[in-house]
């Protein structure tokens, strides 16, 4: 097949020298021919033309050989490809009209595939990917996100279903090199995770079950690539040197390769020590006691091949009884039945990822709105193709009149809307390669950002290939088969006559179908962009109870520094004053959790009359903040007072709550002044209300207001290791950044900042599902509606131009301007009112399937329908205008003289 | 003689040329003289079908060609054959063989 192929090419290119030789090769036969027929006797003119009648037509002769040498075909195919180049040049303004739209439709679905392709499709870069497994308990109220030592070791020694199980615990760690401590995530892997999953090390060594055997004993690290590249610039001597993570010291003995990141999409592991030193570098608990789950410790499982999912399933839940009868004594009905009920085998080819669970519906509505607006600008280039048809039909009927086959004539046709879709195409794979860049923006970032390879993969140029050349077919034969099927005589006698012959008007009606059909998809993809705006919109207008412009968030982690207990307390204390000092701040506090950070904590409160059967406190939310917190973030005090420096450690414990949890416990009484009873505080006697502040959104815009209760930071009796700080200022955020950062460097505390940036980013974020569907379902919508606008203003300029004889004869009749504009104008909302019809059940079908990720909002929603309705009736005429404007200034001499 | 001659049944062409290079290096030229000669004049072979034919096998890589020089000192385009053009002479002339006896058989018991 290769060599078949190979050869073909090879006659291709030496055309010129493989002519002459087969001419050689034949007259070489020829004359020997007629040699043999002299030596018989005959005279040389007569054997001439013996040898000649015994050979037969020479011509035909050769041109067999050309066929036989396969060059026919590719020599047609590039004959096709020259003139169609020839073509297109001749006329700028079609190709690249058609090149643009199509490299916009081509460019969008690639961009949205690349996406999709590094959250949803891209296997992991290991030794077969199929056979790996994640191991999670799960239960009635879903799949537990960790595991359990023990279980993992009763998988790893008694299962015969896997031919290796590995354990990693992910891990945000104090990393020092050379002074300076910046937070990296890490893990702690089991000795057996580089061998089991085959990836080998690009420098140094990995990770071996020797590192993994003595407790404590292995302080090695190996270092994925892009950290090698970032705090390295790619060093070879790095091997053998010495970090510090959380303070131990570690000697780095190898890099792992550059597409491996872990087994988490999205999140690089930068750092990778074995499991033995987890003691050393974790969170301080041990992780062998055997009881509970831990969420950062997962264990991934390699299935033997032969052994089918469903039986290692089978073979792993009977292990899972023996754990939980052996490590899990007199565990209640309930958390057996939510949390422990099974143990599941999850696909990990993929890799773990949080965002996918997320992000894969919202990605598969965008592949499908992108192919529609595809689709839409196939029928562009279709309509142009069309009219373009039209004007060469002379020629194409000359050329199927002197002997072209039809079937040439179409493949030259289709190699010319191939090729814009080649060229579309590669414009697009360049737009696209830029897009998916900025649509990574509207993902959530993590303290680590999220590390995608975007290099095209192959899968992503294998699909931008199939894609064009579709489109290209798709676009371009009907019109091909179309011109080809008119009829020639009548094509050739009309000539350059502009009348409405049968041809014209069969291209007219297919133009106005396709119009038809693109309004009806630009309908539907309006409608959803209307829907997830206003959606976003309604998101937009939720009061928050709070103010999150012009504030700016610094978070700092102390887990893992020297420092503990009341000393944080009073460092944040001290940094808070620090940052107070930095010009342009007019507010500034610091809390523990902050709104939509993900980070708060449940409490239980006791209130005297509200007491439960079983002795435990209704469940609240809690947070730990600075005098100054509230005021800086906007939160409105609607009683009582703000807490002071006073509020301190060994004064009386005071809290702010909010107006629900005192309407809820206090209805029609103040509030202040009560005593209530919080579980963290018990010890320390009741605590004593002291403000109230308005309800307030603190882990998400669409959820409700949880009861709240604020307590002093200073009264905290084990202090959390995390604290933001909240600045509010009019400067610019960039430079907030480096005075805080100069504020924190001129301290020398060793402790990391985990992240810096607005609130307002922080809120876009926690609704950055909702921003990518409306912003990108919003640009689709428009895109669809410029093609659909093009594709209305080409049909009515095209029908203005075939009918200027009518025109000039109802002019002469008396028709005023007026009417004219009106005639040209009712034919655009025709089409309008139709591509409505077709399109407004199509829309509403197609609605369904975002109905869950609406806010306030329900897909059938009538609003939104007419607004798309508007916005297409709206486009319609202004692109109707100009041809309907050219039709009133038609002079009726001029038009009657044209015939 | 000349009512004697047979058309040349489709695709055994190729077989005739096979077996002809598989005696050594030939001539286009030498290749149609070959097969007139061996086949006693009952094929009729219209010389310039020949070409195709030998391009056609170039291609699949059952022959090679070269140029080199003729008996009479003219250059001159040889062909030659290939390893998987042996084995393709053998499974063809298998497979005519067995046609050969299978019609034969069909035609004696009729």
């Amino acid at each position: 097949m290769l060599n078949d192929l190979l050869f073909r090419l090879r006659s291709l290119l030496r055309r010129r020298g493989i002519e002459r030789e087969l001419d050689d090769e034949l007259q070489f036969h020829l004359t020997h021919q007629m040699e043999k027929e002299i030596q018989t006797g005959l005279p040389p003119a007569e054997a001439r033309r013996r040898a000649q009648i015994a050979f037969g037509g020479l011509a035909q002769t050769k041109d067999e050989c050309r066929d036989a040498r396969g060059t026919a075909a590719l020599e047609a195919a590039v004959q096709d490809i020259r003139y169609a180049l020839r073509g297109l040049r001749k006329s700028p303004a079609f190709t690249s009209v058609a090149i643009l739209s199509l490299a916009l439709g081509i460019g969008a679905n690639i961009a949205i595939f690349t996406l999709m392709d590094a959250v949803m499709l891209k296997s992991l870069p290991v030794k077969a990917p199929d056979q790996l497994y994640r191991l999670a308990p799960a239960g009635q109220s879903g799949i537990l996100e960790g595991s359990n030592f023990r279980l993992y070791e009763m998988m790893r020694d008694q299962s015969r279903s896997f031919s290796g199980v590995l354990l990693y615990n992910r891990n945000q760690w104090q990393v020092g090199l050379a002074g300076e401590v910046k937070l990296v995530y890490g893990q702690c892997v089991t000795g057996n995770y580089y061998c089991l999953l085959g990836v080998q090390a690009a420098a140094g060594r990995t990770l071996t079950e020797e590192d993994d055997r003595t407790p404590g004993g292995n302080p090695v690290a190996v270092l994925s690539h892009s950290y090698w590249e970032r705090r390295f610039g790619r060093d070879p001597s790095v091997l053998g040197r010495t970090i510090t993570i959380n303070q131990v010291p570690f000697t780095i003995v190898g890099v792992t390769p550059a597409e491996f990141f872990g087994l988490e999409m999205g999140r690089s592991m930068d750092i990778t020590v074995p499991m033995s030193m987890h003691p050393q570098v974790g969170s301080g608990m041990d992780l062998k006691t055997g009881r509970g789950f831990t969420g950062a410790f997962i264990p991934i499982a390699r299935l033997k091949s032969g052994v089918s999912p469903d039986q290692a399933t089978a073979e792993a839940n009977v292990l899972f009884e023996h754990f939980l009868a052996a490590w899990m004594p007199g565990m209640s009905v309930t958390s057996r039945r939510d949390k422990l009920q099974r143990c599941e085998l999850i696909p990990a080819r993929n890799g773990l990822m949080k965002l996918r669970a997320q992000f894969s519906k919202p990605l598969q509505i965008l592949m499908g709105m992108v192919g529609l607006v595809l689709i839409i600008a196939c029928a562009n280039v279709a309509n142009l193709l069309l009219v373009r048809a039209r004007a060469r039909q002379r020629e194409i009927a000359l050329r199927l009149a002197i002997g072209a086959s039809r079937a040439r004539v179409v493949r030259q046709l289709v190699t010319e809307s191939i090729l814009l879709a080649t060229l579309g195409g590669a414009i697009g794979l360049a737009l696209a390669l830029w897009g998916a860049r900025v649509l990574v923006g509207f993902l959530p970032q993590d303290t680590v950002p999220l590390t995608f390879s975007f290099t095209p993969d192959i899968r992503v140029l294998v699909f931008t290939a199939v894609i064009s050349l579709l489109t290209g077919v798709l676009f371009g034969i009907m019109p091909a088969l179309r011109v080809t099927q008119w009829d020639l005589n009548s094509s050739l006698k009309s000539g350059a006559r502009l009348g409405a012959s049968g041809a014209t008007l069969a291209a007219r009606s297919v133009g106005r179908a396709m119009v038809v059909c693109q309004i009806a998809l630009s309908l539907v993809l309006l409608a959803g962009a209307v829907m997830f705006a206003r959606s976003l919109h309604n998101l937009r207008q939720v009061d928050l109870g709070f103010h999150p412009e012009r504030v700016f968030l610094t978070k700092i982690d102390f887990n893992g520094s020297p420092y503990k207990g009341p000393t944080i307390s009073n460092l944040n204390h001290q940094l808070l004053e620090q940052l107070k000092s930095i010009p342009g701040v007019h507010a500034a506090g610091f809390s523990v959790a902050s709104p939509f950070d993900g980070t708060w904590e449940g409490e239980n409160i006791f209130v005297p009359g509200f007491e439960r059967a079983d002795g435990r406190g209704d469940e609240i939310r809690a947070n730990w903040v600075s005098p100054g917190y509230l005021t800086t973030m906007g939160i409105q005090l609607v009683a009582g007072r703000d807490f002071s420096p006073a509020d301190e450690r060994g004064n009386q414990q005071v809290a702010i709550v909010t107006e629900n949890l005192a309407h809820h416990y206090f209805p029609g009484q103040n509030p202040i002044g009560r005593r209530v009873g919080l579980q963290r505080q018990l010890k320390t006697g009741p605590t004593e209300i002291v403000g109230v502040i308005r309800d307030f959104k603190s882990e998400g815009v669409a959820g409700d207001n949880a009861h709240m209760v604020y307590m002093p930071a200073a009264q905290e009796t084990i202090p959390h290791s995390r604290a933001t700080f909240a600045l509010r200022s009019d400067r610019a955020a960039n430079d907030l950044a480096a005075a805080v950062l100069a504020q924190f460097q001129g301290q020398r505390l060793g402790v990391p900042i985990v992240t810096m940036k607005t609130m307002r980013r922080q809120l876009d974020e926690s609704v950055a599902r909702e921003r990518l569907l409306a912003t990108l379902s919003s640009f689709f919508g428009l895109l669809a509606l410029l093609l659909a606008s093009a594709g209305i203003y080409g049909v009515m300029a095209y029908g203005v131009t075939r009918r200027v004889n009518e025109i000039g004869i109802r002019m002469a009749l008396g028709a005023r301007v007026a009417d004219v504009l009106w005639l040209v104008l009712r034919e655009a909302l025709a089409l309008v009112a139709l591509g409505v019809a077709v399109g407004l059940p199509v829309a509403l079908i197609a609605s369904q399937a975002a109905n869950q990720m609406l806010f306030r909002l329900t897909a059938e929603d009538p609003a939104t329908l007419a607004a798309a309705a508007g916005i297409l009736g709206v486009a319609a005429v202004f692109a109707a205008y100009l041809p309907a404007r050219r039709a009133a200034l038609v002079n009726p001499v001029t038009a009657l003289h044209y015939e | 003689m000349a009512q004697d001659r047979i058309e040349l049944p489709q695709g055994t062409l190729d077989l005739l040329i096979l077996k002809t290079v598989a005696l050594g290096p030939q001539h286009g030229w030498a290749i149609s003289e070959r097969i007139q000669q061996i086949s006693r004049d009952v094929l009729q072979v219209q010389q310039g079908s020949l070409y195709p034919a030998l391009h056609r096998l170039e291609r699949r890589g059952w022959i090679k060609a070269s140029w080199g020089n003729s008996d009479n000192n003219r250059k001159a385009k040889f062909y030659e054959m290939t390893r998987s053009g042996r084995k393709q002479l053998e499974a063809e002339a298998a497979t005519w063989r067995k046609l050969a006896v299978a019609v034969s058989q069909v035609l004696e018991t009729v």
